[in-house]
């Protein structure tokens, strides 16, 4: 008898003290991860500047690429925040300005940043712009980014220079992920 | 004693949960000891387990989180408490769960003087690296790994369900040394499993920023049972239990175990369980990706008589550098290997007990103490517990363990097995941990063990 009422009272008060918890409170579980990385770069020398065949000096040079990331339902959903950094070394004889231009299908811009004008024989000019997607949602629009470098006004440009222009860049982006 | 009495009830009549092997290794005159160490020494002569509850277990543990820590109602913010707890973790943390029932165990003393044992158990075994890490890059981004790589190898986790069939023999070969072995056929319906290696640099780069380096990466997932051949998940998770045995992924494995007796009051065992494989074979999907690749980004090049696509290129650059596979190839796993070892020194006066009730030599005395070291061989590196232990007999067939273990999950790990007989039935339970189950909210692992068996002895 003395086992049974043991194992009795085992039974009985099998169970620990538990706290009061509150296992709805998973429902205001929200990520913000922070990714950040380098996707695009780009270096001229300053005879790229210049026509091989006449000579003449261009003015304004672009070039474009797909961006496929603004099609990815989960980026779409989540993203609240581009911050783009980008770094130039100006080693040419002439300042420049360069836009970012984010394109639409129809190649509408949907988004614009300009650099304001970088002097000759800069080096190490660091900026950033910061899309906030919630106030600029025709940035889920985005299929392609074009870089448009606009030469300004100065010493004549040598078309044998192997000065270069370096563009760098790094993007972070905020999810938020309910 | 009474102390000790008093200390035992309270401890049992508080607290729920138990872990299988530091309690279980080498106690009683439950034959479920044979399933740890086939090589113990027993005074069997018949043992039938009652189906399902023969050998019931439920271990459940994770190094760093508490139920409080995170769901304590406290009207602090569930993200600012779940911050706050990713920062307690280091990359050595886990969790891990198993679940074992026993469909069928019985055993029977041969002419030979062997006894064998045999049956069917059904397991559920989880394991899952939760490194410090991994939750940094889901919860907080990358922006911690600049310059400091991630280690993949830190992803690693396996999910199996199975069905094990067995027999194992028992041979005492000399005063001092008993032997034994176990065969064991495995079945799963189930797994998932992921091993990965390599590392994954964000450094300062020349050509831009950063440079994004995959260095020898090799991520691989293998999936039995998780999608159809339609490439459809499974939906019938209920099916995955019941279908544990004689399905289309076997295995076989060893378990073997020894007893070497000193003196009459002095004993070692040691035992290794599951050296053993599954080829797993059914609705598999494998994902594999490897190679090393450095990338500074896509370099614009301002060419407008050679317009490019440049993300495509990006992409198939990467592709050439990083192969990626989905195969339905089989595919082998080892088991979670199990090596266990004590040594036991027996004391006190000395019982003696009618004919009716005859226990093993060894138990003959009142008290006994001893260490045990039981460890699991995980991916990348050793589950270790080590355990002292006390035994006493408070009646002729009540007995009573107290251990303490130094393990993965805490040094304060007081625990308690009871052994009762009711006729020739045998009762068994144990219990872990129960300074933490004070308040289980707050405890890093809880278990449960149950063991009822009819018992004759020699």
């Amino acid at each position: 008898m003395k086992k049974i009422g043991f194992l009795f009272c085992f039974l009985l008060l099998l169970s620990s003290c538990v706290k009061n918890l509150d296992f709805n409170q998973v429902d205001q579980l929200e990520l913000t991860p922070v990714y950040e990385f380098s996707p695009l770069f780009a270096t001229f020398k300053e005879k790229d500047f210049v026509d091989e065949d006449t000579g003449a000096e261009l003015i304004s040079i672009s070039d474009e690429g797909d961006i496929t990331i603004f099609e990815e339902s989960y980026f779409r959903d989540n993203v609240q925040q581009v911050i783009i950094n980008y770094e130039l070394d100006n080693k040419i004889s002439r300042g420049f300005e360069l836009n970012f231009d984010f394109l639409d299908n129809q190649r509408n811009v949907v988004f614009n940043e300009n650099t304001g004008f970088v002097p000759a024989n800069t080096s190490g000019f660091k900026k950033a712009f910061t899309i906030n997607v919630n106030s600029n949602s025709p940035i889920l629009n985005t299929k392609k980014l074009r870089f448009r470098f606009s030469i300004g006004n100065g010493l004549p440009l040598d078309p044998t220079s192997e000065k270069e222009l370096k563009l760098k860049t790094a993007i972070t982006i905020k999810l938020k992920i309910k | 004693m009474r102390w000790f009495k008093v200390v035992v009830f309270i401890c049992f009549t508080t607290f729920c949960f138990a872990q299988k092997s530091k309690i279980l290794y080498d106690f009683s005159e439950s034959p479920t000891k044979l399933l740890y160490n086939p090589g113990l020494e027993n005074k069997y002569k018949l043992h039938i387990g009652v189906p399902l509850l023969s050998n019931f277990g439920l271990d459940l543990g994770v190094n760093t989180f508490t139920l409080n820590k995170l769901l304590v109602n406290d009207n602090v913010n569930f993200n600012i408490k779940l911050g706050n707890l990713i920062n307690e973790f280091d990359n050595s943390d886990f969790m891990y769960a198993n679940f074992r029932i026993d469909n069928l165990y019985g055993g029977l003393l041969l002419k030979n003087d062997i006894y064998l044992s045999f049956g069917l158990y059904q397991e559920v075994d989880f394991f899952l690296n939760t490194s410090r890490d991994l939750l940094d890059i889901i919860y907080k981004g990358n922006q911690s790994f600049i310059n400091k790589p991630f280690d993949l190898s830190l992803i690693q986790g396996q999910l199996d369900v199975l069905g094990v069939l067995h027999i194992g023999a028992t041979k005492k070969i000399s005063q001092k040394l008993t032997v034994g072995g176990r065969l064991k056929m495995y079945s799963s319906s189930f797994n998932i499993h992921t091993s990965n290696s390599g590392t994954i640099d964000v450094i300062n780069g020349t050509n831009n920023i950063y440079q994004q380096i995959l260095n020898n990466i090799k991520i691989e997932a293998n999936t039995s049972g998780l999608v159809n051949e339609n490439s459809e998940l499974l939906k019938d998770t209920p099916k995955i239990y019941s279908n544990t045995f004689f399905g289309k992924n076997n295995g076989f494995g060893l378990d073997l175990g020894f007893t070497y007796r000193l003196d009459e009051q002095f004993y070692v065992t040691g035992s290794i369980l599951d050296l053993g494989f599954i080829s797993y074979s059914d609705r598999i999907r494998n994902y594999t990706a490897s190679g090393s690749h450095k990338i500074d980004g896509v370099n614009f090049e301002f060419d407008p008589d050679n317009p490019q696509d440049y993300f495509g290129n990006f992409k198939n650059d990467f592709k050439q550098n990083i192969a990626t596979n989905e195969t339905t190839e089989s595919y082998a796993l080892a088991r979670p290997t199990k090596i266990n070892a004590s040594a036991k020194y027996s004391y006190g006066l000395r019982r003696v007990y009618g004919e009716c009730y005859m226990i093993a030599d060894q138990d003959y005395f009142a008290n006994a103490i001893g260490a045990q070291l039981n460890t699991i061989l995980r991916p990348n590196f050793i589950q270790t517990a080590f355990t002292v232990f006390y035994e006493t007999y408070f009646s002729q067939d009540f007995l009573a363990k107290v251990t303490y273990t130094v393990d993965n999950f805490s040094y304060t790990n007081v625990g308690l097995g009871i052994s009762t007989n009711f006729g020739k039935v045998n009762l068994q339970l144990a219990v872990d941990n129960i300074l933490e189950l004070s308040e289980i909210g707050d405890t890093h692992n809880a278990s449960i063990n149950l063991g009822l068996n009819y018992v004759l002895f020699k």
